[in-house]
């Protein structure tokens, strides 16, 4: 008969060790990482929004900049980074430029590993303030080299054209944050023509002012 | 024939007609709902609506008056209890910068910003900070301190550890774990692991200054996964009065015991936490207590570090920590098998039970389907979809043949309406069906 031992330690130490049925974990993070953690959802039209768990951000301060990642519930700030420092300082000419933004994002994300938060929010991609500041999309540009992931609705996600950032920022009431058109200098449909060229990279010729004789007739006709 | 006589009968008519004419005349009405914030103006122009549009306005205008949420705090709770935070660490930096030192800081950043070539890098926007230098000089510099502390709190470490004690740690704590040949898993402050990678002991070092009398504890605990009581901590390893830099010539109290988090019980938090003797080394079983030597038992591992502070808070002072999350992995069954001797627990996410009212036998007005559906074991529910998503993808079934457009296409046999209902709730994927994967 083949008595097969059950376990292959030889301690009886914990033979008699009952376990609680319940065990409670104490870690307030835990439920983040389990992606068990409620979030705030319910704030579909509020820009910028509040359905983040870490945040990065980026301050400035009157000579420093300070990145920052930021924790929505508790609002605590878990890991920063600024100028201010003598490590990052000494290679520096300037501190408030839009490259030390970039290498704070790098710098940032690297720290953020570290302390163990692997995805990530950044506020505004695409909205007036973004586009004016290259501060910002310099720091956009450095977080996403540094290959550090960016937190996900778990719905359905339609695509963000600029038409649909809509929302009104209930927290600073003060300065309005919605996307502005830009400034037009043709007509809306020369200029979304125009626009479409130049992203293309080509120069769209006018059709009226070309030499071709091709055109001619219908020119003289009409 | 009788005359109705009534001292100001004119006045009661005229009352009586003007009672059931409407009027716009301001009425006082209590407060139905006190928390609302619509105003009106005051000068409403359409006079021939109703008053209680009319006295909205007045209704409302008690917004004002409202307390704000710290008032109502305070009748409810007079006098809240405040416990102010104790540093228990070492209060100033052990590496600060000098005056002079200072000084030249400021004068280089002079130099800089008189360079050309580094300003163009700047403007075009290629400038590359060295990483690992930055990161090397940060690792000495008091912002590393601040941020440790930082992340620390928003862990809740140092409200586990020492319920109002903090401290600010004063310099870097290195600690590797063997991976594979060469490479070593770091530990910083807050890495997710997996178990394994935690099954063998770590190289720990920091650095000491060269004085002969500066003795070291070092103490590895898990603070959450103890599994009988809500406030203990485990004790994995305890290294004492370890002579400057050497752990190899502490004493070692507690042998190494690799962390075991279970099954579905998240992510455990292990701190290793050093500690500064004040003079000379101690002798822990005449202050303390017997510390388990070898022995695996987990009721001797049980381990309060308050109430281990408590009692030594003279002789020792905390100067520096690191730590990191853990999560459950194959081996720790090889763990609790080969090393503790008892059979692996394993847990599941307590979920908040959703309230239903006691289940009737009938139930009018309600869609019995769904009613019944209700008052039916998640469990149960969860492994029918588990077993159709298995019978779809069985693999001497063939790919599954999935339609494209399902609700477009009609149903063959007479089917009832509730059954029909079901049926777009599975092709659309809602309710239980949410969690197949396709």
């Amino acid at each position: 008969m083949n008595i097969i031992r059950r376990f292959l330690s030889t301690s009886t130490e914990n033979s008699a060790y009952t376990i609680s049925s319940r065990l409670l974990n104490r870690n307030p993070r835990t439920l983040e990482w389990q992606n068990l953690q409620w979030r705030a959802t319910g704030w579909p039209l509020q820009y910028p929004t509040k359905d983040y768990l870490h945040r990065a951000r980026l301050l400035s301060s009157g000579r420093h900049l300070i990145a920052q990642i930021n924790h929505y519930y508790t609002g605590n700030v878990c890991v920063q980074v600024s100028t201010r420092e003598w490590a990052i300082r000494k290679h520096l000419a300037t501190c408030k430029d839009r490259s030390v933004a970039y290498n704070l994002a790098l710098i940032l994300a690297q720290r953020a590993e570290e302390c163990g938060i692997s995805k990530i929010h950044f506020g505004h991609p695409h909205d007036q303030r973004y586009e004016k500041s290259s501060r910002l999309q310099y720091f956009y540009r450095g977080l996403i080299d540094s290959n550090i992931e960016f937190e996900q609705t778990e719905d359905n996600q339609t695509q963000a054209t600029r038409d649909a950032i809509d929302g009104i920022n209930y927290d600073e009431h003060e300065r309005d944050v919605r996307y502005a058109p830009p400034k037009m200098h043709y007509p809306p449909d020369a200029y979304q023509e125009k626009l479409h060229y130049f992203q293309l990279g080509l120069n769209k010729k006018n059709e009226l002012l070309s030499n071709d004789d091709t055109n001619k007739e219908r020119k003289i006709s009409s | 024939m009788s005359i109705i006589a009534r001292k100001n009968l004119l006045k009661l008519a005229w009352n009586i007609q003007l009672k059931c004419v409407r009027h716009h005349r301001v009425i006082p009405m209590p407060d139905p709902m006190p928390y609302t914030t619509a105003i009106w103006r005051k000068r409403y122009p359409y006079r021939h609506k109703t008053q209680f549009e009319v006295t909205h306005d007045e209704v409302y205008t008690k917004d004002m008056e409202l307390k704000t949420l710290e008032e109502r705090r305070q009748e409810f709770d007079p006098q809240p209890i405040r416990v102010d935070k104790v540093n228990i660490g070492f209060l100033s930096p052990t590496n600060s910068v000098s005056t002079s030192e200072s000084r030249k800081r400021f004068e280089h950043y002079a130099n800089q910003r008189n360079r050309a070539d580094l300003k163009k890098l700047h403007y075009d926007g290629a400038l590359r900070l060295p990483i690992d230098e930055v990161h090397d000089d940060w690792l000495s510099s008091r912002y590393f301190s601040e941020n440790l502390r930082m992340i620390a709190d928003h862990y809740g470490v140092f409200d586990d550890l020492f319920k109002h004690g903090y401290f600010v740690p004063r310099i870097p704590l290195n600690v590797n774990y063997p991976y594979d040949n060469d490479q070593v898993t770091p530990i910083y402050s807050g890495n997710r692991l997996y178990a394994k990678d935690a099954s063998e002991k770590p190289q720990v070092k920091w650095k000491s200054t060269n004085e002969s009398n500066e003795y070291y504890t070092l103490i590895f605990t898990n603070l959450d996964g103890h599994l009988k009581e809500d406030n203990a901590e485990v004790l994995h390893w305890f290294v004492g009065n370890i002579p400057g830099n050497q752990i190899d010539k502490g004493e070692t109290l507690c042998t190494y015991l690799p962390p075991f988090p279970p099954n579905g019980s998240g992510w455990h938090r292990c701190v290793f936490l050093l500690y500064k003797h004040q003079n000379g080394p101690i002798n822990f079983s005449e202050l303390y207590g017997l510390l388990p030597e070898n022995s695996v038992s987990l009721e001797k591992r049980t381990f309060r570090t308050f109430d281990f502070f408590n009692k030594l808070c003279s002789h020792l002072r905390p100067i520096t920590l690191a730590f990191f999350q853990v999560a459950w992995d194959t081996s720790v069954k090889n763990i609790f098998h080969n090393i503790l001797g008892m059979k692996e627990p394993r847990y599941e996410f307590d979920f908040e039970p959703r309230y239903l009212p006691p289940q009737q036998f009938s139930v009018e007005m309600a869609p019995f389907h769904r009613y019944l559906e209700q008052y039916r074991d998640r469990k149960d529910v969860n492994e029918e979809v588990i077993k159709h998503y298995l019978k779809m993808t069985c693999p001497f079934n063939g790919y599954p043949n999935v339609p494209k457009y399902p609700l477009a296409a009609p149903n063959e046999k007479w089917v009832p309406d509730w059954y029909k209902y079901e049926l777009v709730k599975y092709h659309k994927r809602q309710g239980k069906w949410k969690m197949m994967p396709f």
